[in-house]
């Protein structure tokens, strides 16, 4: 460390972390930063500026083992998986775009859509499921109303780079909509609760999906077992 | 002690150091208080001019032995030794 911040330049400022290891057998880690001080002669002196940081250190290594323990999880899964996430700060948990935020489950960036199932690079397992029934890309949304989330919406597309951020609010309303569907259908006396879970019009182009076809979807009719479906619906456009 | 015309007479000066004392005292309450070993080290110097208790706290080694940098080098875990040396 001292040749580190030694050998800088005089506004050089050097940081990095090690472990440091105590008489009492304790390691920790610490973080290191030096910079130079200009002195009142024009001479410089280096101060050294030292914190332990272990339990972040500690944190971050759990934080890697849970995420390395997901991706198995998801890779090894035949369905596919989705992994929501959720602006708690919003009353109805949507993020700030107004948009629910939808990751899938092998990637760990918020995000609703998957446009390159056809692309390069090893496949999990939900997405050669995708492949091998005709899916380009896909979109997941979550069927959530009041905070309750009943599950994901999931909208499958035969060609690539289908969903666009104007193709991804219409399923993101659709989830809303279909959440409060089933949050209003639970609150209901049980002997509305035996229809059809879910019918949706099939197209021969994917797209027509999107322009402004809510009399497409002739009918949705929810059920309260929903849930049976392990909380995955597929839509397929083909 | 100058000479003048054959005289030696005392020459002094004075200015008023109130304030840089009063920094310097604020600056070691600061210092010595932070909760970050702070190591102060001349130019050139690879021998620390200052350390403040903290450092003692956080490594386990009494400030006397941390004036020693191979002290301090030893204590680093020996894979993340690179850069480190006192040489």
């Amino acid at each position: 460390m001292i040749d580190d911040i030694q050998s800088g330049a005089a506004d050089d400022r050097d940081e990095f972390e090690s472990r440091f290891e105590r008489p009492d057998g304790q390691t920790r880690w610490f973080d290191w930063t030096g910079y130079p001080l200009l002195e009142e002669d024009n001479a410089y002196s280096h101060v050294g500026w030292t914190t332990d940081v272990t339990e972040r250190r500690d944190r971050q290594k759990h934080l890697e083992a849970e995420r390395d323990q997901r991706s198995v999880l998801f890779e090894n899964n035949p369905d596919p998986v989705l992994r929501v996430e959720f602006d708690e700060h919003d009353p109805i948990r949507r993020g700030s775009t107004g948009r629910s935020s939808v990751c899938s489950g092998s990637s760990p960036t918020p995000s609703s859509v998957r446009n390159d199932l056809v692309g390069g690079g090893r496949r999990s397992a939900w997405q050669r499921t995708l492949l091998r029934n005709g899916a380009g890309s896909v979109c997941a949304v979550p069927l959530l109303y009041n905070s309750i989330t009943h599950g994901v919406l999931t909208v499958v597309a035969d060609e690539p780079d289908t969903f666009s951020d104007r193709e991804v609010d219409v399923p993101s309303q659709l989830g809303t909509s279909i959440g409060y569907a089933i949050t209003a259908l639970e609150r209901r006396p049980r002997r509305f609760s035996t229809r059809p879970i879910l019918s949706v019009n099939r197209f021969t182009n994917p797209y027509e999906y999107f322009d402004e076809t809510p009399s497409y979807f002739s009918e949705i009719h929810i059920d309260t077992d929903i849930r049976s479906f392990s909380a995955l619906l597929l839509p397929f456009i083909t | 002690m100058v000479e003048i015309q054959g005289t030696e007479r005392v020459l002094a000066s004075g200015r008023d150091v109130s304030e840089r004392k009063e920094a310097e005292t604020r600056f070691q309450t600061i210092v010595e208080r932070i909760n970050a070993g702070v190591m102060l080290l001349p130019e050139g110097e690879v021998e620390p001019e200052y350390l403040n208790p903290v450092s003692e706290e956080l490594t386990g080694i009494s400030v006397e032995e941390l004036y020693d940098p191979n002290t301090f080098v030893e204590h680093i875990h020996p894979e993340d030794r690179k850069g480190t040396s006192t040489t």
